[in-house]
């Protein structure tokens, strides 16, 4: 063993919760054994060894008990031992050699018998075994008294030197009386008493069995069992092979039987166990064979002796009466030759009867079928009736079994110690599990898996952890703002298109009348002046004082000359109007703009209108 | 005395498979906090037997049975079998697995760390007429030869106890528990710092990333 200081350790929790599903399998193992009677048939086994082992030994004694002439004693002798095994607690493995060898030694019954006892004394209180005390004393009989002397009995050494028996027996006498008594009386001399008698109940047990299988078999000897045996196996494969034909046409039937078989294995009680066989045999009668069932129900009284071999039979013999019987093959029909030689044929299981009463049967008895549905109708029933009663009692044994859950226990026994949060997590949910409980296992695993994330610090570390960039975060405004970017863009190159100038044009109109009154060349210079005029009202002419008083000179010229021609006065305000000169480019100096109103002067000459210019159109 | 640490194994899988370096940061801090504890232990241990007759000499190691005899005193033995591990034991029965720790391995060393723990006048006495296979008490002919024994191994010292699974004479001895408890619970600390620090460090390397869209 090291000695050992623990700096840092960490809760695994696995070896415990191993050792306890260990527990729980091997519970399970054993609970499982015990129902499906594996352990009832080692039992059988065993007791089936043990006569073997005993009834040998008992031939030996015999054999030598009639080498020296004490033949006629022999069940005198097995009474004797008999009571001393069982009280004192002594195996006859011990017994018989000892009384045997002193039997052999004496030559005398009462010899024996007393030496026997004293034998039994020493053992008890030496502390060895009842043959090596009986050897000692066999020796000391003849005259060697070694053997006793290393015994330490208290036996003088003048007395063993003598020789004589008699003395030396006082002595011993003396000093182990009562020993083998007060042994048996301790707890270890009773629980041996205990044994005694439980394999002298398994000896009887191994007995009854053996002979229970020699008179089914009618055999006289072992020899005669075994070859029926053997000849039962040869066949009884083939036979299964057709047996499972018969038993699928009948499985509404065998399916009430088998039922009650579960019922018998699951229920741990011999009063259920000898009901359920009654049941059995009732629910077979359903087959319309009383005595057919009678000797199923032997058959699986026998069960643990020879599972395989007798449940192959009991099923064959149910084949035996089923409709499904047609359909066995020859080989079916040897097999079952065998079958039935191995069980002794009819009489011993009553089958014959039944055999007679199946053809009778099959005569077409109407009264006969009546009382048979009748008594079906009822055994359907009660193996109802036994079958929900074996439900009960399976809830009520899975309802205690869950108070000895070692799973259980262990895991709230650990929820009662000191526990951190997370072991108490853990243990939480594995009796959720246990439980079967599935809402409550989902939210502590994940309860777990948050705890278990929190215990390596991962969480926190992962929820420190700064957030990515997104790239496409402002996706939205970035496009708007290309959008409007492009709008303007658009807006600018519409603004890039020629502009529309509106020139306002103060516009003289005059009769062909005002020329001819003799306005002479008064008359082109008034021509030229709205023009003037105009040009002033742009703010483009040079001296704008001089040429506005000029046009208000003009104006009353002839404000004057059309009163002086009866004219009214609002033709003037009348004759005022828009003129729109479009350009066809772009404006920037005073003479871009009087080319401009020349060309379309111009223009307009050349459509015969009146102008004072020359019409000279200097097209490009 | 043992400091549980949630998910120490892993973090040691972790630095193994990830970051080497930081394992092996850890281990030349756990060799700093321990080495001292190891080596002081190692100077309690005697030059020469405590019994005279307990020296080590060759001799058959088997008895007729083909049993392992009583282990005889080798000091070079019991200095070679104190050590610091940190490789993880098997659990122990409460499920708790020792990542780090500090053991005396030799048998001898053994027995003379804990001589007395239990009985500190030698076992119950019977003589040569008890069950052989008894071993929780003395056979000796001689009456008090448990006590002279475990007289002359010396004082047994009690060890640091605070914040331990372990109580009473589980933590006595004369050698590694002697060495912590004189420790003070230095060692211990500086060993869980160490712990802390490098999983500090590992956590910073930012091994694993937040990925959201």
């Amino acid at each position: 063993m090291s000695i050992v200081i623990d700096i840092a350790a960490q809760f695994t929790g696995k070896r415990a919760f191993a050792q306890a599903e260990n527990a729980a399998d091997k519970l399970g193992r054993t609970v499982k054994t015990a129902l499906i009677g594996v352990g009832v048939t080692a039992f059988a086994k065993s007791a089936i060894s043990a006569f073997a082992a005993q009834e040998k030994q008992l031939n030996l004694f015999k054999n030598s008990l009639r080498t020296i002439g004490f033949e006629f004693a022999t069940s005198d002798s097995l009474a004797f031992l008999n009571s001393l095994k069982l009280q004192f607690g002594v195996v006859d493995d011990q017994l018989i050699p000892a009384y045997q060898q002193l039997l052999t030694t004496t030559r005398s019954l009462g010899a024996a018998q007393n030496l026997t006892n004293v034998a039994l004394d020493i053992a008890a209180r030496q502390n060895i075994s009842v043959t090596a005390a009986a050897d000692a004393l066999s020796k000391a009989y003849l005259g060697n008294t070694k053997s006793i002397g290393t015994l330490d009995l208290g036996i003088s050494k003048a007395t063993l030197a003598s020789g004589n028996f008699a003395a030396i027996l006082k002595e011993i006498t003396n000093v182990t009386k009562g020993s083998a008594a007060a042994a048996a009386d301790t707890f270890a001399g009773k629980l041996a008493k205990i044994k005694v008698a439980a394999d002298s109940a398994k000896v009887s047990i191994g007995a009854g069995l053996v002979e229970a299988l020699m008179q089914i078999s009618k055999s006289t000897d072992i020899d005669q069992l075994q070859g029926k045996i053997i000849n039962f196996g040869n066949s009884a494969a083939e036979t299964l092979v057709n047996v499972g034909k018969a038993i699928s046409d009948n499985i509404v039937l065998l399916k009430s039987f088998a039922i009650v078989l579960a019922a018998a294995f699951t229920v741990n009680k011999i009063a259920t166990f000898i009901a359920s066989v009654q049941a059995i045999v009732k629910v077979v009668k359903t087959l319309r064979n009383a005595l057919l069932a009678s000797a199923v129900a032997r058959n699986f009284l026998f069960n643990p002796i020879g599972a395989a071999a007798l449940t192959a039979g009991m099923f064959a013999a149910i084949g035996l009466v089923t409709k499904g019987v047609e359909a066995l093959s020859d080989s079916t029909t040897r097999a079952t030759e065998n079958l039935l030689n191995l069980f002794g044929a009819s009489k011993a299981l009553g089958v014959g009867g039944d055999q007679g009463g199946a053809a009778k049967y099959a005569e077409g008895a109407a009264a006969r079928a009546a009382a048979d549905a009748k008594a079906a109708a009822a055994a359907q029933l009660k193996a109802t009736q036994a079958q929900t009663k074996a439900l009960k009692d399976q809830a009520k044994l899975k309802k205690a079994q869950t108070l000895f859950d070692l799973d259980q226990i262990q895991i709230l026994a650990a929820l009662q110690g000191q526990v951190t949060e997370d072991e108490k997590l853990r243990l939480s949910l594995q009796l959720a599990l246990i439980q079967g409980n599935a809402s409550e296992a989902e939210r502590l695993a994940a309860q777990l898996a948050i705890s278990q994330l929190q215990t390596t610090n991962l969480a926190l570390a992962i929820a420190k952890l700064p957030s990515a960039l997104n790239p496409f975060r402002d996706y939205p405004v970035d496009v708007l703002e290309a959008i409007n970017d492009i709008n303007g863009i658009q807006k600018a190159l519409d603004g890039l298109k020629a502009p529309k100038l509106s020139v306002i044009v103060d516009t003289i109109y005059t009769s062909s009348t005002l020329g001819g009154v003799g306005a002479g060349g008064g008359g082109g210079s008034a021509a030229t002046a709205p023009i003037t005029s105009g040009l002033a009202g742009l703010g483009l002419g040079g001296d704008q004082g001089a040429a506005a008083r000029a046009l208000e000179q003009r104006r009353n010229d002839l404000t004057n000359l059309e009163r002086s021609l009866g004219r009214g006065g609002d033709q003037g305000g009348a004759a005022r109007t828009n003129v729109n000169v479009t350009v066809q480019g772009s404006v920037i100096s005073n003479k871009d703009l009087a080319d401009t109103i020349r060309m379309q002067l111009v223009d307009s000459s050349a459509s015969g209108s009146f102008s004072s210019i020359g019409r000279v159109r200097d097209y490009q | 005395m043992a400091t549980e640490v949630k998910g120490l194994i892993e973090l040691k899988k972790a630095l193994k498979d990830y970051a080497p370096n930081l394992a092996a940061q850890l281990d030349d801090q756990m060799a700093l906090a321990l080495g001292g504890i190891v080596k002081k232990s190692q100077s309690y241990v005697p030059n020469e037997s405590p019994l005279s007759n307990w020296s080590y000499r060759k001799r058959s190691e088997k008895n007729a049975e083909g049993q392992r005899k009583f282990p005889l005193y080798n000091s070079a033995k019991v200095v070679k079998g104190i050590q610091y591990s940190s490789t993880p034991r098997r659990a122990n029965r409460r499920g708790f697995k020792a990542v780090y720790y500090i053991i005396n391995k030799s048998a001898e060393g053994a027995i003379y760390e804990t001589a007395g723990r239990k009985n500190p006048n030698g076992q119950p006495w019977v003589g040569r007429k008890g069950d052989p296979n008894d071993h929780g008490v003395s056979h000796s002919n001689n009456p008090n030869a448990g006590a002279q024994f475990i007289q002359a191994f010396g004082q047994i010292y009690q060890g640091n106890i605070e914040s331990s699974t372990k109580r009473g004479r589980y933590m006595k001895g004369r050698l590694i528990f002697r060495a912590w408890a004189e420790d003070g619970g230095k060692a211990n600390a500086a060993a869980l710092t160490a712990i802390y620090n490098v999983n500090e460090l590992f956590k910073k390397k930012q091994y694993f990333r937040k990925v959201t869209l």
